[in-house]
C-alpha cells in the first residue's frame, strides 16, 4: 500500500493564521492547547489539501483570515516515495487555482493524491443532525475515489439549480411546459448515475459499519440503510410526467438524489430516536473506522488521519479500537487541550506539539525510542 | 481620481469590456495617449469600421462583411451539411481542426433559464427555414459540452427528428465542461470523427 504523508504545510491568511511554516514528521503527531489556540482550524487545513474544500461545510469566504481577502494552503506530500507539492489559492470573490508541482490544473485533478479522513465533535451530526449533512459525507467520500462522480454532482447541481428556475418561470407563465423536456432527460440520467453510485457505496460501506460496532461495542446489531430520493429509479420517469403540475406549483425538483438520506438501525430500532448517548458516539465512530478500512480495502490507499478531540469521550474499548486504526496509519494527527487526557501508549508513540495562538506548533517531545 | 474629463471617459469606456478591471482600463488608457496620434486614430477608425462593417450573415448568422457570407456562398463546400454551434467564435475553433468542410448555423446563444434564454430567444427558426429545401442530409449538433449545450442539443435533436433529418452530436471525448473555443484541435477533430446520434 502506498505511504502517504504530510512533510510540510504552509499557510497565509488561513483562518487564525497569518503565516505558517509547519514541517510535520510521519507517524502520530498530537497538537496540544488551549480552547481557540488553532487546533481544528490547523486540521481544517491539512484536510483542506484533501478536497480543497473545508470538511466544517463552510464555505471559503469564511476561511479567510478577517481583514484579508485570499489565502493559501501549500502542502508538502509524500506519497509512495514520490514527492507532490499542492498549492491552493483561494481569491476572495474569484476562483480557487490548484497547481501541482508548480503547473495550474484542473482542481478535479486534486482529488486522490492527498486522501484525508476528519473526525471531529461535530460528527455526531452524521446520526443526529439533518439529511444534508450525510449527503455532504456521501459526496467526499465517493469523490475522493471517483472524478466521474464529482463532475455528475457539478453538473447535477447545475441541471437541478436551470430546471428549478425553469419550473418558476412557467408558473409565472414565462415559459412553456415542453421546455422541460431536455432538463428531464439530463435530471434522469445523471441523477441516476448519482443514485448508482451512492447506493454502491453504502452497500459496499454498510456491513463494514456493522462488523466495526460488532467489534468495538458488540451487543446490538447495527444496520446502515440507503434512503434514496427515488423509492423506484425505474419509475422516475414516469413520476416526473405525474407530477409536473405539483413540481410547477412547488417551483422546485421534488424527487432525485438532492433528498438522498441514510439511517442506522440497532437491532431494528431507528438510531438517532432510541440510541444511548453512549451507543450513538459508538455508532458514528464505527462509520469512521469502516470509512478508513475502506480506503484501504477498496480504494488500497490509508488515508492520512486528522482526530480532533475525540479521545476524551471515549470509553477505553473504544479507544483501543481507535488506536488499533491509528497503528494502521502512515501520518495521524490528533488534537486535545490536555495531553493528560490521552492514553499513555498513545503519547509514547507520538510526537507532541504545543500550539500558541498564532504561532507554529512547538515540539516539546518525540516518540520514546527515537531521536 | 482626478483625472481630466475626457481621459475619465476612455477610462470608463475601457472598463466596460468584458475581462477589464479598473486597473487595467487606467494602463490602456495611458498607453493609448503615450502612442503617436495616428496610432490612436487607427485604432479609433479600427473599431467604427468594424462596428459599422461587419454585419451577421442572414442565413447562418456568422460574423461577415458581406451578406450571405464567404463560408455560406462558397460553392465547394458540402451544402447538404450543418453543424450548429451556439456563438460565431466557434465557427473558428472548428475551420482551424480542417476536418469539416460542410456549413454552420450560429444559434447566438444556449438555452439557460437562468439567463432567460428558453428557444424562442436563439436562431431556431431560421434553422427550420435552412431545411426546408430538402437539400440537407446530416445536422451536426456541436453545443459546448456543459449542461446548457446537452440541452440545447437534445431539444434541436428531438424538433429536428422529426423532420426526418440525420442529426448527430460531437462526440467529446472527456467532458470538457466547457467552450468549444477552449477545447484543443486535436480534441475537436477527434470529436467530429466520432460524432453519433443521440438515443
Ligand atoms: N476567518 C478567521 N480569521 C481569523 N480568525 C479566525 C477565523 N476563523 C476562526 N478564527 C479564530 O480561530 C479560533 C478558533 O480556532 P480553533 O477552532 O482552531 O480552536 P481550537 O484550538 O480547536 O479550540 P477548541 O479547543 O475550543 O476546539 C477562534 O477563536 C477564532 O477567533
Ligand atoms: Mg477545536
Ligand atoms: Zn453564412
Amino acid at each position: 500500500m502506498p505511504a502517504l504523508s504530510l512533510q510540510q504545510l504552509q499557510l497565509i491568511n488561513f483562518r487564525s493564521y497569518k503565516r505558517l511554516t509547519w514541517d510535520c514528521p510521519p507517524g502520530l503527531n498530537i497538537i496540544f492547547g488551549p480552547n481557540a489556540a488553532g487546533k481544528t482550524n490547523l486540521l481544517e487545513a491539512i484536510g483542506y489539501l484533501a478536497l480543497a474544500r473545508s470538511f466544517r461545510q463552510q464555505q471559503d469566504q469564511q476561511l479567510i483570515t478577517w481583514g484579508a481577502n485570499s489565502f493559501q494552503v501549500r502542502g508538502l506530500c509524500h506519497s509512495n516515495g514520490e514527492k507532490i507539492e499542492l498549492v491552493i489559492n483561494y481569491q476572495q470573490h474569484n476562483n480557487k487555482k490548484l497547481t501541482i508541482n508548480g503547473n495550474g490544473n484542473r482542481l478535479i485533478e486534486l482529488l486522490g493524491i492527498f486522501p484525508a479522513i476528519y473526525f471531529g465533535p461535530d460528527d455526531l451530526n452524521l446520526l443526529k443532525g439533518g439529511p444534508a449533512y450525510r449527503r455532504h459525507f456521501l459526496d467526499r467520500e465517493i469523490s475522493m475515489g471517483d472524478r466521474i462522480y464529482c463532475r455528475n454532482l457539478q453538473d447535477y447541481r447545475r441541471i437541478l439549480f436551470q430546471r428549478n428556475l425553469l419550473l418558476r418561470a412557467i408558473k409565472a407563465g414565462r415559459g412553456k411546459e415542453e421546455e422541460l423536456e431536455p432538463w428531464d432527460t439530463q435530471l434522469l440520467v445523471t441523477g441516476k448515475a448519482i443514485l448508482e453510485k451512492r447506493a454502491r457505496f453504502l452497500q459496499s460501506l454498510a456491513p463494514v459499519v456493522a462488523a466495526t460496532y460488532r467489534d468495538m461495542a458488540g451487543g446490538e446489531k447495527l444496520a446502515l440503510i440507503y434512503r434514496p430520493g427515488v423509492a423506484d429509479q425505474e419509475e422516475w420517469a414516469e413520476r416526473l410526467k405525474a407530477g409536473r403540475e405539483r413540481e410547477i406549483q412547488a417551483g422546485m425538483t421534488l424527487w432525485g438524489p438532492q433528498r438522498d438520506d441514510f439511517t442506522f438501525t440497532l437491532d431494528g430500532h431507528e438510531a438517532r430516536y432510541f440510541a444511548s448517548q453512549g451507543q450513538q458516539r459508538a455508532v458514528v465512530l464505527a462509520l469512521k473506522l469502516a470509512e478508513a478500512r475502506y480506503y484501504r480495502e477498496i480504494l488500497h490507499v490509508m488515508p492520512v488521519l486528522l482526530l480532533d478531540d475525540v479521545f476524551s469521550e471515549l470509553d477505553e474499548e473504544r479507544q483501543g479500537a481507535l488506536l488499533e486504526l491509528l497503528a494502521a496509519a502512515d501520518q495521524a494527527f490528533l488534537t486535545t487541550t490536555e495531553v493528560g487526557l490521552l492514553p499513555a501508549r498513545l503519547r509514547e508513540r507520538s510526537h507532541l506539539w504545543e500550539l500558541t495562538r498564532g504561532r507554529e506548533p512547538r515540539l516539546t517531545s518525540g516518540p520514546a525510542g527515537a531521536q | 481620481m482626478y483625472y481630466p474629463e475626457p481621459l475619465n471617459k476612455l477610462i470608463a469606456a475601457l472598463g466596460r469590456l468584458p475581462g477589464i478591471g479598473p486597473k487595467t482600463a487606467q494602463r490602456l488608457a495611458f498607453h493609448i495617449l503615450k502612442v503617436p496620434a495616428s496610432e490612436a486614430r487607427d485604432l479609433a477608425t479600427a473599431i467604427q469600421e468594424a462596428r459599422q462593417k461587419t454585419i451577421y450573415c442572414s442565413i447562418c448568422g456568422n460574423f461577415t462583411d458581406r451578406d450571405p457570407c464567404r463560408l455560406c456562398s462558397d460553392p465547394e463546400r458540402d451544402h447538404s451539411c450543418i453543424c450548429v454551434v451556439e456563438e460565431a467564435r466557434d465557427i473558428i475553433a472548428l475551420e482551424k481542426t480542417r476536418q469539416y468542410r460542410g456549413l454552420y448555423h450560429v444559434l447566438q446563444g444556449a438555452i439557460s433559464p437562468v439567463d432567460g434564454i428558453g428557444p424562442e430567444q436563439l436562431r431556431i427558426k431560421e434553422l427550420l427555414a435552412r431545411l426546408q429545401g430538402g437539400k440537407v442530409r446530416e445536422v451536426i449538433l456541436a453545443t459546448n459540452a456543459d449542461v446548457e449545450g446537452e440541452s440545447t442539443a437534445l431539444y434541436l435533436d428531438k424538433l429536428l427528428k422529426t423532420l426526418g433529418v440525420k442529426v448527430t452530436r460531437l462526440a467529446y471525448g472527456l467532458p470538457v465542461g466547457g467552450d468549444l473555443e477552449y477545447a484543443d484541435e486535436v480534441t475537436l477533430a477527434r470529436a467530429f470523427a466520432g460524432r453519433r446520434e443521440i438515443e
